[in-house]
C-alpha cells in the first residue's frame, strides 16, 4: 500500500475519532441530566456499546458510502483525501458558527464535490444520492413520530400508576438500556461511514476487489476509533448537553433514546447513512410535542433544517477547492 | 385546526412528497409515516375541538347561572 493510501486511512480514522468525540453527548446526555450515571461512567457506557456494534450490524452503510455516492472508478486516493478534508473543514467551520450540521452529510457532500471537480457531474450516482437525500429529511421525521408514539403509549399504560417515584425509578433503569441501544445504533451507522471511506481507498489501491466486502481489521479499527473518541473527550460535551436538556424526565429520555435507536437500527440495516444528531433531535421534539407545542424548542428544529440545506453544498465546495489544490500540486 | 395539528399535517405532506422521490422499496415506509402524521393531525384537531366545546359549555354554564342570579 502506498504512503498516500496509509495517510488517507489514518485521516479517515481521525474523522471517526472526532465523530465519537462530538456525538457522545447525543447518546448519554439524558442519562447524565437525570443523574442515572455520572458523566465519566456515561461515556464509558456509550463507548463500550459504540465498539460492540460491529457484532450486531453488517456493513451495508459502508458499501453505500464506497459504491453508491459516486462511480467507483473515480474514487481515487486523491478524491477521497479531498472529500475528507472537505468534510472535516466544513465540520470545523460549522462548529465555529454553532450550526448543528451532520458529519455524515458533510462526508457525502465532500466526496461528491471532490469527484465532480475531478471528473464532472456525470460521475454522481443518482439512485444512491436520492436515497441519502430522502433519508436526510425522513430519519428525523421517523424519530419524531416514534418519540411521540412511544410517549403516548407510556402515558396510556402508566396513567393509573399512583406511585410515581417507583415508576420514575423504573424508567431511570430503562434509560440505561435505551442509551445503550442508541450508542449501539450510533456506532453501527457512524463507524460504517469511515469503513466506507477506507473500503474505497482499499479498492482504489487494488487491495480489495471492486465487489469485495469490508475486511475485519477495517471494521475493528473504525469501531475502536469511534469508541476511543467517545471515551476520551466526550464527557466534557456531555456535561454541557446534560444540563441543557434538563426538561426531559427519565420517561422522556427513555422514549427519545428508544425511538432514535429504532430509527438507527432500521437505517443501518437498510444501508442508509443518516445523521445520528438529527435523528435524536427529531425524537426529542416528538417527546416534547406529546406534552404541548410550546414545550418544543422549535428554534433547534429550525437550525436542523438550515443545516440540511447548507451541509452537502458547503462540504462539496470545501472539497472542490481542496481537490483543485491537490490537482495543482500533483 | 390548531397549530400542532397544522404542523403535523405539513409533516405528513412532506412524507408523501418524499414517497414520490424515494426508491420503490422505501415508498411504503414514507407513505406509512405520512399516514401516521395525518392521523396525529386529525387527532390533535379533535382534541382541540373537544377542549373548545368543554370551554364553551363551562362558559355557557356560567352565563346560565349568572342569568338565574339576575
Amino acid at each position: 500500500m502506498t504512503t498516500g493510501a496509509v495517510l488517507v486511512i489514518l485521516l479517515a480514522l481521525a474523522f471517526d475519532y472526532t465523530n465519537g468525540f462530538h456525538d457522545a453527548a447525543n447518546s448519554v446526555a439524558t442519562v447524565v441530566s437525570t443523574r442515572v450515571l455520572s458523566p465519566r461512567y456515561a461515556v464509558i457506557w456509550a463507548a463500550a456499546f459504540n465498539f460492540i456494534a460491529f457484532l450486531v450490524f453488517k456493513t451495508a452503510v459502508a458499501s453505500t458510502i464506497a459504491k453508491d455516492v459516486v462511480a467507483q472508478d473515480v474514487l481515487t486516493i486523491g478524491v477521497v483525501f479531498a472529500g475528507l478534508i472537505g468534510a472535516i473543514g466544513w465540520n470545523l467551520l460549522t462548529f465555529y458558527l454553532g450550526l448543528p450540521t451532520s458529519s455524515s452529510h458533510a462526508l457525502v457532500g465532500g466526496i461528491a464535490g471532490a469527484a465532480i471537480v475531478r471528473s464532472g457531474g456525470h460521475v454522481l450516482q443518482a439512485q444512491g444520492l436520492r436515497r441519502i437525500g430522502v433519508f436526510i429529511v425522513l430519519s428525523p421525521l421517523i424519530g419524531l413520530m416514534l418519540g411521540l408514539t412511544i410517549t403516548i403509549l407510556i402515558q396510556w399504560l402508566a396513567h393509573r400508576v399512583r406511585r410515581v417515584d417507583r415508576l420514575n425509578k423504573g424508567f431511570r433503569r430503562g434509560q440505561l438500556i435505551s442509551a445503550a441501544a442508541f450508542s449501539l445504533g450510533h456506532g453501527g451507522n457512524d463507524a460504517q461511514k469511515t469503513m466506507g471511506i477506507i473500503l474505497a481507498v482499499l479498492i482504489a489501491s487494488g487491495k480489495v476487489a471492486p465487489n469485495g466486502d469490508v475486511p475485519l481489521w477495517v471494521v475493528l479499527a473504525a469501531h475502536t476509533a469511534i469508541g476511543l473518541g467517545t471515551l476520551s473527550g466526550g464527557w466534557r460535551i456531555v456535561k454541557t448537553m446534560g444540563t441543557k436538556i434538563t426538561k426531559l424526565q427519565p420517561v422522556g429520555g427513555f422514549a427519545a433514546e428508544t425511538s432514535a435507536a429504532l430509527t438507527l437500527f432500521y437505517t443501518s440495516h437498510a444501508g442508509i447513512p443518516v445523521s445520528t444528531t438529527h435523528t435524536i433531535t427529531g425524537s426529542i421534539v416528538g417527546v416534547g410535542s406529546a406534552r404541548r407545542l410550546s414545550a418544543v424548542r422549535w428554534g433547534v428544529a429550525g437550525r436542523v433544517v438550515v443545516a440540511w440545506v447548507l451541509t452537502i453544498p458547503g462540504a462539496a465546495s470545501v472539497a472542490a477547492i481542496t481537490s483543485l489544490v491537490v490537482k495543482a500540486i500533483a | 385546526m390548531n397549530r400542532r395539528s397544522a404542523i403535523f399535517l405539513s409533516f405528513g405532506l412532506v412524507c408523501f412528497l418524499l414517497a414520490v422521490l424515494a426508491e420503490q422499496k422505501f415508498k411504503a415506509l414514507c407513505i406509512g409515516v405520512g399516514a401516521v402524521y395525518v392521523l396525529y393531525s386529525v387527532g390533535f384537531m379533535f382534541e382541540s375541538v373537544s377542549k373548545e366545546r368543554a370551554i364553551r359549555r363551562r362558559e355557557f354554564g356560567r352565563l346560565h347561572v349568572d342569568r338565574r342570579r339576575r
